[in-house]
This record gives structure tokens, C-alpha cells and sequence, in this order.
């Protein structure tokens, strides 16, 4: 059976390019990455403390070989609530940026592709939920739903669709107008098959490069709203809630409020120079 | 110039009342009883019917809506349970601590992104380039909970440079004691301002009229200057004020970390106690203050980009 | 090469290039896009340098300013304007030549001026910083300027943007920009490649006018024969890197020698009537790769008359006239 000669860039896709190494940086972000993620995987068996064992005994030590990190001010274990805090941060920073990921990108598709009302009202509909500062929205709905992981999750999703959406379509926009596509309507393919065959694959390429920055971005605010205490609850360990909880003793145990922040940093710098290979090599634009 | 602007204007009316739409069903979205929540547990069921009356709350929902819109002209966005006092008396309270955090906020980030920008764009993956692109990475995954503290542990505490918490709200003591926090909220939009400077400028230094310039005996300074800053200028006006939204949310957690009393410290404590009526109307004014911004900035961008008037 | 020289460089040449050589990298195979080159302009006079792309043309001219794209070297040769030496001098030095001594037109007007600031503001800039005249004086001489090369409205068109302004007349604009100055030597660089005919002949007008009034020497830049012959007092001839002929216009049509040129100048649609079965005649073959050219003249693979002594060639140029030179030995009436 005839096929229609497929887009360029999906001919290009393939999974051996991820692996490949652009640059020297995007060698180490990736690098980086692997650790932490090892590191999440692996903390129930690197981590020497269950990360809510309580040892007022030993509380606000200095960073030592058997806290790598130091004690907090019940003598809970740093380094070890650091690592599970680093799983539920990965875990649920990737869920919250990649589930609403292709719902995003379909809105903004449709809205594209069919103009006219549909894509009034979409973009109208996108527009309002861009104009909300991301992290007013995201505390406003966590006020709603009560304070929480779940409250945070329903949130940071609500607050973030819309970009994919909003880059999708204007990449809807261009590819309307181009060859193939022109040709698929000569064709006379039905409409979901021009979007899901044939477009998709280029509008992917613009929100997987924005989700490098919406990662940390998520990650962040997540980090922000524990700390705030409108996030992940005590006693759960999380980055931004343990440096909340170090915040009273900044002066005396330095430890337990910056060195997660700095957690929060590597984990965040190592997605931007990852981010910013893939997307040198794919750039932002379309076709 | 005139119609453009209409233009625009009439094109933000659609995304002030959808943004008024949701910030009005919030509060229905509460799973329970919102009344009930916000007066907390010492109530008879007498006095939530009350004070749902009192807010409107028992009327059908386009007359609630309609009430609110009839409100939000005559700037009265409702009451606040936990404060006792109308919404638009906090506001204003509390607003100009976050209007002068912001400004200060934007004109530290301008001042330290344009200077490393134009270095970086005069020598292109330079060794200077290379920091300053490392540098944005690093400022644009900090925390601000994070950088705020660490702020606060050297400049605050240990050499006891500038204070720590509170508000002066006059002269010059505002400047003091807003210039941690505007540094901290500066730091997430300087990441964001440098990259586009950056790359704007160096689209214009490579551009024919540069060479031309050149070729007529003007210096370099000026070139880089009066044509390639100045170029580059609404470039960097218009990312200001696309990501006014994150610098308007950091408020939340920078004037939180440092006690600034507030609209984003407030927003914080209205979500912590359930006030609904608050947080409904700060997320409101937030939104529109994003779209009032971005109005601004297109007529700003305007006037140094002659070329838009003809759009 | 001497003979070249000595016949026609005299001590009050304006401009004198002996022996330019420029590189591109990478530096252990380089590719040159000037071969020892060696040309005069003398005062007043107007020379033409011609060609297809990639010719060197166009370096050329931008070499007398030093306005190279980054990444070429100068590696040999000497430019000499006004008797100073141009490739040694310091960045004031060149300023100063750039800005007092020798204007330049740029080919595209849609983007060689500044397009956020208004050209009344573009040429005041010029008179203050570069002749140091005040606000007042400088503006009223804007006027007087863009009258003079023949903008109507001139009052009104002081405060407009170059968007407002068509090609033409961006070009006078720019025109006005390069002699406001009063330089002695004016660099034209394919000034008229992206207009219509009607306003390419307005421009060479505007730019015959302009060198009778005020005696300004000229190298003008073109892939067109057409427009040289119009404006030039002598034409050199480039091809890959080299001026394969050098001679007065009026005798490069009748008299042309190298094979190159006489494939250019019968490639001009009115000059030669097509042959019987009504074909144009072109140059056979493709444009040269400068990164790999063959050894001796660069025409060979395209020339009619090309001989396996061509291999040996060393592209000097000999007299073949009264002030005709030509690189290629073979050519002869």
C-alpha cells in the first residue's frame, strides 16, 4: 500500500540519538541525572537511617561520616531523608510535567489545526490560564483542595498544560500550511490521521524541549510549596520541607537548611544541561 | 497607533473576564462546605447559614457572578473572614510592599543581566559566554526559599550588612530592607533576561547595519551601545514581562522567608487558613496584573520599535 | 607584476594594494580568496571590479576598510590610502580613515540602515561624531543632503524611519550617509544589485552626479557589465581570487583578451545578437571551488583556449595595450 512520504523529522527520531552526547555539558547533566536517579532508586539501600527515625539524642549534629549531612532537630538522619526526599521529588516532578504533557499538546493541536471557534474558544481558554502567575494558581487550588501532595499535584497539572498547549498549536499553525500536509488533505485522509501521523511528530519536538525547563520549573514550586507548608506534610520527607524545617536553626546547624537547597540546584542545573542538548539538537523551531 | 493599541485592548477583555470566571467558581470548588471551613470549628449551624447569606453564597450561580463583576467595578472584592476587615482595605495595606519588592526586584535583574549579556554577546562562546551561560543555569534552578536563606545566613546574620526580615516602609529604610528579597526575586528573572539579551544582541551585532555603522568611522563603544543594546532593548522588555508571572509568584515565597507583610506573604497565610474570599481575590488581581503588565509592555515595545506601528 | 605597477602607480595614487593576499581557515589548508593581488586608484578616477560571486570582488572593497568577516586573515600585501598604511594602522587610525577618508555604500538597502532610528538621526550622527559639527548645524545639513541626492520632501523625510522609505530611496539615504563626510574615495559594493532597472539607473545617476561635483574616486562593486560600462573609467576583471584583465572600459568590449572576459562580455544580451539558432552564449561549467582549485589559471577547466600550459600560469598580469593588462599569455588579438 502507498504510504505518504513520512515528515523529515520523523525519519530523524530515533532512540539511539537521545544516547548520543552533543557536548561536553550535556555529558554531565546526563551523568548526573543517572546518579540521582540511582540514588532514588537505591535509597532504601544506600540510606543508613529510616528517614523518620527520631534520636533526640543526637540531634543538630555537624555533617560526619555517619551523617553525611548532619542531624536535625530530633536527630533524624539528613542525608538519608535527603535521598527518599529526592525520589518522591523526582517521582512526582516527572508525572506532574509528563502526564499533562500530551493532553496539552492535543488541545493545542485541535485548536491549530481546525481554527475558526474551536480555536477561539481553546485559545481563550489558554490565554486565561497563562495569565495566572503559575504559582498564585497553584497555591489557590491547593487552598481549595487543602493543603497536601494531592492538592500540590492537582495544581502544578492545572497550572501547567496550558504552554503545551499554546506551543503546540503555534506549531499547528506553520505545519497547516506546509507541503505534506496540504498533501494528506489532497489525499483525502481523515483528520485524525493528518494530526496523529504526520504533525505529531514536530509538534512533539517543541514541548519536549520546553519540558526540560518545566521540569525544574515544577520542581521548584513543589520544593516551594512544602517548604511554605502548603506541599508534601510533615513528617514526609521532601527538599523544600526539610529546609523549612532547618530554617529555625540556621545559625546553629547551618546543614539541614542549605545543603537540600543545594540538592535542589544540582538536580535542577543537571535537567538544564540536558535539556539544552536535546534541545540544540532539535531546536525550537518546526520542520 | 492608536488602533493597535485598541487593538489590543479589546483582544484582553476576553482573558479579564475568563480570568474573573475562574477566580469567582473557585470558591465552589471546595469539596465540603466553604463557610463552614473558613469559620473554623466554633460555630453553630445558625451562623455559617448567616454569614452565607452574608456572602452571597446561597443565591443562584449567574447572580453570584453578576455580584462579583458588580463588585470587582466598584472595587469591593468581598470580605475576609479570617481578618475581619473588606478585602480591598488588606490590599491596600499590603500592596505597596510588593510593588516596590517587584520594581526593585526587576531593576536589580536588569541591572546585573544587561552588563554579563553584552559581554557575553560581543564574544560569543567565549570563555566569558561559557561562565555567564553556566551562571544562568545554576541562578535559574535555585530555589528562592533556598537562595533567600543563604542570603539572609551571610549577608543577614554573619556580616550583618543588611537586615533579615520586616519592612521599612519609607525612605531610604525601604531600600535597605527590601534589598535582600530584591536580589533573591531578581535572581529567578536574571537567568531568563540574559539568555534573551544575549541572543537578541548578537542576532543584531552581526546584522548589515552594524557593518555599515562600522564603516562610517563610529566607534566601538558606540555601536554596541546606541544600536546594539539599544535594539535589543525591547527584546528584553518583552521577556520581562512575559515571565512577570514567575516574579509575581516568587513573591509569595521571598516576602514569606523574609516577613515583608505583603500580597504574597498574605497569600500564603490566606491558603494556610483557609480565607477563600482572599485567596479568590488575590489570585484575581494577580492575573490581571499580568495582563495590565503585558498591555504596558506592548506599548513600551512600541515606542522603541517604530516597525509595529504599521501592524 | 612590477610592470603592472610601475606603469601606472604614481607617489599621488589615492589608493595603492600591492600584493593582498586573504585567507579563510582552516590555516594548515587554506582557502584564499585574494591572490597577490596588486590595483591603484588614482584621484578622481573611477575603477570597476567585476565578476561572479565569489570572485573576491567584494573582499577586495572590504578589505581597503579592514571590514573583513571575522574569520578571514590578511596575509600578505599592502594597502596604502593617502600614502597610510591601512592594514598596520590602530583602531583610532582606521576610524578615522573609515570616517573621514573613504565612504562606503552597502548592497542591500533593506538592511544597512539602523531600522529604530530615524535617518535625520542616522545622518546627524555622521556629521557630529565625524565632523564634529553642533545639533543645529548638523540637522539643517541633513536636510541639505538628502536633498542633494534627491529625496523630495526632504523637511519631512528627516524624521522617518527607513521602513517608510522605498529601496531607491534608501539607498540615496545611504548615499548621503557615505559623501557626507566629503571622503576621497567611496566604496560602492554592488549599489544598485537589489533594485529594479528604473531606480538602478537613478542611482547611477545620482551617483555620476556626485563624483562630477566633487571629484570622488570610486571602486564600484558589480557582477553587471552593464553598470560598469555606464560608470567606470577602468574595469579589472576578477575571477576565483585573481584580476585575470585589467584595462579602460572603453576598450574591454571591443578588445577584451582573456577568455573570461570575452565569455562575460559576450554574454551580454544586447551587446551580442544571438547566433542563428537564437541560444545566448554562457560560460560553460560551474563557478570555481576556491577551497580546490587546479594548479596555474583557475579558468582552465571552463576556457576554450585552454592548453596544458595552462597548468603553468602564474597569473601575472602583462601589458598587452596602453594600459591593458591581461593575465593570460596566450591571448593575443
Amino acid at each position: 500500500m502507498a504510504t505518504l512520504p513520512m515528515s523529515p523529522t520523523l525519519r530523524r527520531i530515533r532512540l539511539s540519538h537521545l544516547f548520543r552526547p552533543a557536548n561536553l555539558s550535556a555529558a554531565v547533566g546526563a551523568t548526573i541525572l543517572l546518579v540521582l536517579v540511582a540514588a532514588a532508586v537505591l535509597a532504601p539501600l544506600i540510606a543508613r537511617y529510616p528517614p523518620n527515625h527520631i534520636d533526640i539524642l543526637h540531634a543538630l549534629q555537624p555533617p560526619s561520616w555517619a551523617h553525611p549531612m548532619g542531624t536535625d532537630h530530633v536527630g533524624r538522619d539528613v542525608f538519608s531523608r535527603v535521598l527518599y526526599a529526592i525520589r518522591l521529588d523526582i517521582v512526582v516532578v516527572l508525572f506532574v510535567t509528563y502526564f499533562p504533557l500530551p493532553f496539552g499538546i492535543l488541545i493545542g493541536t485541535v485548536a491549530g489545526y481546525f481554527g475558526g471557534p474551536t480555536d477561539a474558544v481553546i485559545s481563550r481558554i489558554v490565554d486565561v490560564d497563562i495569565a495566572f502567575p503559575f504559582l498564585v494558581l497553584v497555591i489557590a487550588v491547593v487552598a481549595i483542595m487543602g493543603p497536601g501532595l494531592s492538592g500540590a499535584i492537582v495544581g502544578i497539572m492545572v497550572g501547567g498544560w496550558a504552554m503545551y498547549a499554546r506551543l503546540a498549536r503555534g506549531e499547528m499553525l506553520v505545519l497547516r500550511e506546509k507541503q505534506f500536509m496540504l498533501a494528506t488533505k489532497a489525499m483525502g485522509y481523515s483528520h485524525s490521521r493528518s494530526i496523529i501521523r504526520h504533525a505529531l511528530p514536530n509538534l512533539v519536538r517543541s514541548s519536549v524541549v520546553f519540558s526540560a525547563s518545566d521540569v525544574v520549573i515544577n520542581l521548584l514550586v513543589l520544593a516551594g510549596l512544602s517548604y511554605l507548608g502548603l506541599g508534601v506534610q510533615p513528617p514526609t520527607p521532601e527538599l523544600g520541607a526539610i529546609v523549612a524545617s532547618g530554617q529555625p536553626y540556621l545559625l546553629t546547624a547551618w546543614w539541614i537548611a542549605t545543603l537540600p537547597g543545594l540538592v535542589l540546584v544540582i538536580i535542577g542545573v543537571a535537567v538544564s544541561m540536558a535539556g539544552d542538548a536535546v534541545g540544540d539538537r532539535w531546536g525550537g523551531s518546526s520542520g | 497607533m492608536a488602533w493597535y493599541f485598541l487593538r489590543r485592548l479589546l483582544a484582553a477583555v476576553p482573558v479579564l473576564i475568563g480570568l474573573s470566571i475562574v477566580a469567582f467558581l473557585l470558591i465552589h470548588f471546595v469539596p465540603g462546605d466553604p463557610v463552614a471551613q473558613m469559620l473554623g470549628g466554633k460555630t453553630t449551624p445558625a451562623h455559617v447559614e448567616m454569614v452565607r447569606h452574608q456572602l452571597g453564597l446561597d443565591a443562584p450561580l449567574w447572580r453570584q457572578y453578576l455580584r462579583f463583576i458588580w463588585g470587582v467595578v466598584h472595587l469591593n472584592l468581598g470580605y475576609s473572614i479570617t481578618l475581619n476587615l473588606p478585602v480591598m482595605h488588606v490590599l491596600r495595606n499590603r500592596g505597596t510592599a510588593t510593588f516596590w519588592l517587584l520594581l526593585y526586584g526587576v531593576g536589580v535583574a536588569v541591572v546585573i543581566s544587561v552588563p554579563l549579556a553584552a559581554w557575553s554577546a560581543i564574544k560569543p562562546d567565549g570563555w566569558v559566554d561559557q561562565g555567564v551561560r553556566f551562571l544562568t543555569t545554576t541562578a535559574f534552578a535555585m530555589p528562592s526559599f533556598w537562595l533567600a536563606l543563604v542570603l539572609a545566613l551571610i549577608f543577614g546574620l554573619q556580616l550583618h550588612w543588611l537586615p533579615v526580615t520586616g519592612y521599612t516602609p519609607t525612605f531610604p529604610g525601604l531600600f535597605v530592607s527590601l534589598t535582600l528579597p530584591a536580589i533573591t526575586l531578581g535572581m529567578s528573572l536574571v537567568a531568563v533576561v540574559i539568555r534573551t539579551l544575549r541572543s537578541t544582541m548578537i542576532e543584531v551585532l552581526s546584522s548589515e547595519y552594524i557593518a555599515a555603522a562600522r564603516a562610517r568611522g563610529l566607534t566601538e563603544r558606540r555601536i554596541l551601545l546606541r544600536y546594539g543594546l539599544r535594539n535589543s532593548l525591547g527584546a528584553m522588555v518583552t521577556v520581562i514581562a512575559a515571565d512577570i508571572g514567575y516574579l509575581i509568584g516568587g513573591t509569595a515565597v521571598v516576602e514569606t522567608v523574609f516577613q515583608i507583610p505583603g500580597l504574597g506573604s498574605l497569600l500564603v497565610q490566606s491558603a494556610l487558613q483557609r480565607d477563600y474570599t482572599l485567596v479568590t481575590a488575590l489570585a484575581f488581581i494577580a492575573g490581571v496584573a499580568v495582563v495590565v503588565i503585558s498591555l504596558v509592555t506592548d506599548f513600551i515595545y512600541a515606542l522603541l520599535d517604530p516597525r509595529v506601528k504599521l501592524g | 607584476m612590477a610592470d603592472h605597477l610601475s606603469k601606472t602607480t604614481t607617489p599621488h595614487d589615492l589608493l595603492s594594494i600591492r600584493g593582498l593576499r586573504v585567507e579563510f581557515p582552516p590555516e594548515w589548508a587554506p582557502i584564499v580568496a585574494i591572490h597577490d593581488l596588486n590595483l591603484t586608484v588614482a584621484p578622481g578616477e573611477t575603477v570597476g571590479l567585476v565578476g561572479e560571486s565569489g570572485s573576491g570582488k567584494t573582499m577586495t572593497a572590504r578589505s581597503v576598510i579592514r571590514l573583513l568577516p571575522p574569520t578571514a586573515r590578511v596575509t600578505r600585501g599592502e594597502i596604502r590610502f593617502e600614502g597610510e598604511d591601512v592594514l598596520s594602522a590602530d583602531s583610532e587610525e582606521l576610524r578615522r580613515i573609515r570616517a573621514n577618508g573613504i565612504g562606503t555604500v552597502f548592497q542591500d538597502p533593506y538592511s544597512s540602515l539602523n531600522p529604530v532610528a530615524r535617518i535625520g538621526d542616522q545622518i546627524t550622527e555622521v556629521l557630529r561624531l565625524n565632523l564634529g559639527l553642533e545639533q543645529g548645524e548638523a540637522e539643517a545639513r541633513a536636510v541639505e543632503a538628502l536633498e542633494h541626492v534627491g529625496i523630495p520632501s526632504a523637511k519631512k523625510r528627516v524624521r522617518s524611519y527607513p521602513h517608510e522609505l522605498s529601496g531607491g530611496q534608501r539607498q540615496r539615504v545611504m548615499f548621503a550617509m557615505a559623501t557626507a563626510a566629503r571622503p576621497r574615495l567611496l566604496l560602492a559594493d554592488e549599489p544598485t544589485t537589489a533594485l529594479d532597472v528604473t531606480t538602478q539607473a537613478q542611482i547611477l545617476a545620482l551617483l555620476k552626479r556626485l563624483r562630477e561635483e566633487t571629484g570622488l574616486a570610486t571602486i564600484l562593486v558589480s557582477h553587471d557589465f552593464g553598470v560598469i560600462n555606464q560608470t567606470c573609467d577602468t574595469v579589472a576583471v576578477m575571477y576565483a581570487g585573481y584580476i585575470v584583465e585589467h584595462a579602460p572600459v572603453r576598450r574591454i568590449y571591443a578588445h577584451a583578451q582573456h577568455p573570461y572576459t570575452l565569455g562575460l562580455v559576450h554574454s551580454i544580451p544586447d551587446i551580442v545578437p544571438p547566433d542563428r539558432r537564437g541560444h545566448l552564449s554562457t560560460i560553460a561549467g560551474q563557478p570555481p571551488d576556491l577551497s580546490s582549485l587546479p594548479d596555474g589559471c583557475p579558468f582552465k577547466p571552463r576556457c576554450s583556449l585552454a592548453k596544458p600550459e595552462c597548468s603553468q600560469v602564474d597569473m601575472t598580469l602583462e601589458a598587452v595595450a596602453e594600459r591593458h593588462f591581461t593575465a593570460c599569455p596566450f591571448a593575443r588579438n
